[in-house]
């Protein structure tokens, strides 16, 4: 098997250990920012859908701001979004490169993002559920999370997918801006020194990483459908 | 039991203000079933919604078992709410939870065996105790609807708003789960309003119907006298669809002509009043009078344990006969319409 590597690709396997960090680095970024996007944008998506005209937490002011807000960090290209934010990243976490330094970035892309997508999960709870849970006398909180939030379980579920897909994206932009990982190791390497292998090896790579979070996705999506 | 007084409710579009409830007050005693009819949009749904005040009248209060909700803060509010049980026409049963968990989740805060042995005697009641793991998806609409009633009742309520229940079923489901809602009625005394635009459903179960139409109630009474004498043409046009004998203008009109009469026939509706119809009417006539009776259509039924209905026929004797006959029947009741004659 390695001798099979090593006559397809050499290029990747005399820097495997390289590789191997970079990989490492990318499943950090994508996780940590993941784990707090999940905590802040799905909070944040039902802020966006319940504060809407006629929602169950109706506040205009609210709503006008929060929008304004996702509709400002969405619109900004990802490239130009992380240069814009090294200055924040280098105040809050110390640091303006590597895998601390992309944190930053990446949550601004991904909040924002996740924030969308659960709005539009939400938006597809049935309004008449809404109105039993009202008649059955529950609170708006009490429908948030007993009524919106389980129902939308499969819709929030596919909209955590895309937006892990995306934030994968993102991770290898960062990377060529000096965040680290599988963008940053080809770009140094396929790009700047021609060595194509490597660019095709990360490409494989982050294809398998995207096709396992996309099935993992759809089978739990899935699983919550009844 | 429900007393609203001067209840209004305007709803704001833009520029257009549409007043879907206009001046409505009503008073529906305890353990009654009360129908509300009208067509589409004549605000019948709106007003179920005041009720409740899932939609807050713009003017006007509403009462509930002794409480003025129009009065109450929001928490206090859902308090009573608690005590209102409402069913819809789309069931709106949640789809993520099990026929269970649908039936216990208006009981949360109660203890786990509390809420055990009151899921499933809700689920006996209406019959699905084997559904107790299904989902929603997993049942027919019949089903569904049982399971909805069973959630509705899960707090003991007072009232039961049933806004176009069987609207979604076929004649067959329409009708168990009409035969339901009785026995809700009759065994836990619960008041029912029953909002719906089918005739049939007010004869089969209500007590007293309000017909609504542009927003305001138009007629009211017990459903036995809407159903003798309805007085507005939207109550009679409601009367008419229960029963077969308004196809008689559809026959008339026929290019087929497949009635025909003869010179001294004449074509004449009886419609039954009051207790009319235990005397053998139409034996009278042909003998004492002399007529020959064909009949035509035929709709004569049970109301609130009375009588009702009518007769289309064709009456062979010539002018004099016929309206001697008319006036003897107007004496026992019953009111004849010449609808043509030969």
């Amino acid at each position: 098997m390695a001798d099979l590597l090593n006559q397809i690709i050499p290029d990747v396997v005399a820097r495997s250990d390289q590789l191997w960090q970079a990989f490492w680095q990318t499943i950090q970024m994508v996780g940590i920012s993941g784990a707090i996007s999940l905590v802040l944008g799905i909070p944040f998506g039902v802020f966006l859908f319940t504060t809407k005209e006629g929602g169950i937490l109706q506040n205009r002011m609210v709503n006008f701001i929060l929008g304004k807000i996702c509709d400002f960090f969405r619109s900004i290209p990802f490239i130009l979004l992380a240069i814009l934010l090294l200055g924040l990243s280098r105040l809050i976490v110390g640091a303006g490169i590597g895998v601390k330094g992309a944190i930053i970035p990446l949550l601004f892309g991904t909040i924002p993002f996740l924030g969308r997508q659960t709005e539009s999960a939400l938006a597809e709870v049935p309004a008449g559920l809404i109105e039993a849970a009202q008649a059955m006398g529950s609170s708006p909180w009490e429908i948030v999370w007993r009524v919106y939030l389980k129902e939308a379980i499969p819709g929030i579920t596919r909209g955590v997918t895309i937006t892990i897909v995306s934030l994968i994206n993102f991770t290898a932009v960062a990377g060529t801006i000096g965040a680290g990982g599988l963008g940053n190791f080809a770009v140094m390497y396929g790009h700047s020194k021609h060595l194509p292998q490597i660019t095709w090896t990360v490409i494989l790579i982050i294809v398998v990483l995207v096709s396992v979070v996309q099935a993992a996705g759809t089978f739990i999506a899935k699983k919550a459908t009844h | 039991m429900i007393r609203l007084e001067h209840v209004s409710k305007r709803f704001e579009t833009g520029k257009q203000t549409v007043e879907a409830v206009k001046d409505v007050s009503l008073h529906i005693e305890k353990g009654k079933i009360a129908g509300v009819i009208g067509f589409s949009g004549a605000g019948k749904s709106t007003l179920a919604r005041c009720v409740n005040l899932l939609e807050r009248p713009t003017e006007g209060t509403v009462t509930v078992g002794g409480a003025e909700l129009t009065a109450l803060s929001e928490k206090q509010l859902r308090e009573k709410r608690k005590k209102i049980g409402m069913i819809f026409q789309h069931f709106n049963l949640f789809a993520s939870r099990t026929v269970y968990g649908n039936v216990a989740y208006p009981l949360r805060g109660r203890s786990k065996q509390e809420i055990s042995e009151k899921v499933k005697s809700l689920l006996d009641l209406v019959g699905l105790a084997d559904k107790a793991d299904a989902y929603p998806s997993q049942l027919s609409g019949g089903q569904k609807q049982r399971v909805a009633i069973a959630r509705a009742l899960a707090n003991d309520p007072e009232v039961l708003l049933s806004d176009e229940a069987t609207s979604a079923l076929d004649p067959e489901t329409t009708r168990s789960i009409l035969a339901l809602l009785k026995e809700v009625n009759r065994s836990l005394g619960i008041t029912i309003v029953i909002i719906t635009h089918e005739m049939q459903v007010v004869k089969e179960i209500c007590d007293q119907v309000y017909v609504m139409e542009n927003g305001q109630v138009v007629e009211q009474g017990d459903v036995f006298h809407i159903f003798a004498s309805p007085q507005k043409a939207v109550t009679r046009k409601f009367v008419d669809s229960t029963s077969n004998l308004s196809r008689i203008r559809e026959l008339l009109d026929d290019p087929a002509h497949p009635i025909q009469l003869k010179p001294g026939e004449y074509l004449l509706r009886l419609n039954y009043l009051e207790r009319s119809t235990s005397e053998a009417l139409i034996s009278t006539l042909s003998r004492q009078f002399e007529l020959d009776i064909n009949i035509l259509l035929g709709n004569i039924e049970l109301i609130d344990g009375n009588p009702l209905g009518g007769l289309v026929v064709i009456a062979g004797g010539g002018h004099d006969k016929v309206s001697a006959a008319t006036e003897y029947l107007s004496k026992k009741n019953v009111l004849v319409e010449v609808i043509a004659h030969g």
